[in-house]
């Protein structure tokens, strides 16, 4: 065990650099357009229905099949690591934006009626109530696609964009389940990390904490 | 613009608001609301009382007619600049639940954009004026307090950009008799130097008699009476008469 730790230590170090760096790009795009389209649909909600419809039907679709669809893609397919971000960032939406969309809806009318009766601007009302009083929700929403993305993101291997995926792959090509575990247990951790990180500071969003931000 | 609605702080120009379906909410109501008073919109559930309030600053378009704030039409005013020249007080729920006691206050100083200094200040001001200790209650979250504070939290909201005109509606609905009373007795000393016009919409016949100067009985989405409140009990108008006997028959039900 010593022995195969000292042979693969940092090969295991290196892909799981390699994973989080692939997941990590994927969950800031993934934030990047969630966010914004969810709370575009609060806006304008007769578009809720077909665009979760959409990103809902993105996340059926077999993981390893998605890859093989971007690969003919201009520019996407030209490198690996595209093609495992764009598929990750894919799978990632769904939770993203249903729950930004939902934490916004979610908001107390009467709040939203203060708010507006104040003279509020709509700008003012999404960044000092409607946000705020969202964001437990959008965190959950976060933490569930990051641990989904941990996950997906080994299968990344497939396309050769790297990632622990890669001793997973090989162990099971060579029948060693030493390297399957040296992949798997690391993104296991991985994704106990994301999950508790990200749970920890969801906590602390739920019951706002007293005094000024 | 005519000359009797100039001496109004709001008046109400044969008012109409029939929702999509037909139905009837607001009957033609035509009303001026002396500037420095207090006035009582009275009636039961149903009777368009919060509807008509709410035309005020416009959460509420009416479908007929049109409402005047300081002799211009609401229509004409930019309605963000509108609303934030009136002090609203809802009851309950009206705080918002992630900002403390003070910032609560502070809300509408702070979305005009007032210095953070200045805001300050007055929220220490409003602190006092309203009977809570600022050191105790400034950094309190709404439901770390109890139903009176809110209300007071609330108000003094609703004060801290020395607005000309209030809106309340049903204030103190939710609260038990005892800091009902205690709050009415603020509020009352708190109306009594400050020269406000206040409207307030309640359904608690005491309460407008002890607060406002003008009581308006609603019924049906109709004005069935408008009198100063000294002439009210005893106005021979049937539906005050019945309103007053409903609320006595109350009474002496308690009293046995």
């Amino acid at each position: 065990m010593t022995g195969f730790l000292a042979q693969h230590g940092s090969e295991i170090a290196e892909l799981t650099l390699e994973h989080l760096w692939l997941t990590g790009s994927a969950m800031l795009l993934a934030a990047a357009i969630g966010v914004p389209t969810g709370i575009w649909l609060t806006r304008h909600p007769r578009w809720a229905k077909p665009v979760l419809g959409v990103v809902n039907i993105i996340q059926t679709i077999p993981s390893l099949a998605l890859f093989g669809f971007l690969l003919p893609l201009p520019w996407i397919g030209d490198r690996a690591a595209r093609i495992a971000i764009a598929a990750l960032t894919a799978y990632a939406l769904l939770p993203i934006v249903r729950n930004t969309y939902a934490g916004i809806e979610g908001v107390d009318p009467t709040v939203l009626e203060v708010a507006k009766a104040l003279g509020m601007t709509s700008g003012q009302r999404l960044r000092k109530v409607e946000l705020p009083l969202a964001a437990g929700f959008i965190l959950a929403g976060l933490r569930t696609a990051t641990v989904l993305a941990v996950g997906i993101a080994t299968i990344a291997a497939a396309v050769g964009a790297g990632g622990l995926g890669e001793f997973i792959f090989r162990g099971v090509a060579s029948v060693d389940n030493r390297l399957v575990l040296a992949g798997a247990i690391p993104a296991a951790l991985l994704a106990i990390a994301a999950d508790t990180g990200l749970g920890w500071v969801e906590k602390r969003l739920k019951v706002p904490a007293p005094g000024r931000t | 613009m005519t000359g009797s609605t100039q001496a109004s702080a709001i008046a109400f120009d044969q008012v109409g608001l029939t929702t999509p379906d037909g139905r009837v909410i607001l009957d033609h109501v035509h009303l001026q609301i002396p500037t420095g008073s207090t006035t009582a919109l009275l009636g039961r559930s149903g009777s368009g009382k919060t509807t008509l309030l709410r035309t005020v600053n416009r959460l509420v378009e009416p479908t007929a007619g049109r409402v005047l704030v300081d002799a211009k039409p609401t229509t004409d005013w930019d309605p963000i600049l509108l609303r934030r020249s009136i002090g609203y007080v809802i009851q309950e729920t009206g705080l918002f639940p992630h900002f403390d006691a003070e910032r609560n206050i502070g809300a509408v100083l702070e979305i005009e954009g007032r210095p953070r200094q200045e805001i300050a200040e007055r929220a220490r001001q409003l602190f006092t004026q309203v009977g809570l200790d600022y050191a105790t209650f400034a950094r309190r979250l709404p439901y770390q307090l109890s139903g009176g504070q809110r209300q007071r939290v609330g108000l003094a909201r609703a004060l801290a950009a020395e607005p000309k005109l209030l809106l309340m509606d049903e204030p103190f609905g939710a609260l038990d008799p005892l800091t009902r009373a205690e709050m009415q007795d603020m509020l009352r000393e708190l109306l009594r130097r400050l020269n406000k016009t206040v409207l307030l919409v309640t359904h608690d016949l005491d309460e407008a008699l002890y607060l406002a100067s003008h009581i308006v009985l609603l019924e049906g989405g109709k004005v069935v009476a408008n009198l100063p409140a000294d002439e009210f009990t005893g106005s021979q108008i049937p539906a005050v008469q019945s309103y007053v006997r409903a609320v006595h028959r109350g009474t002496l039900q308690e009293n046995r």
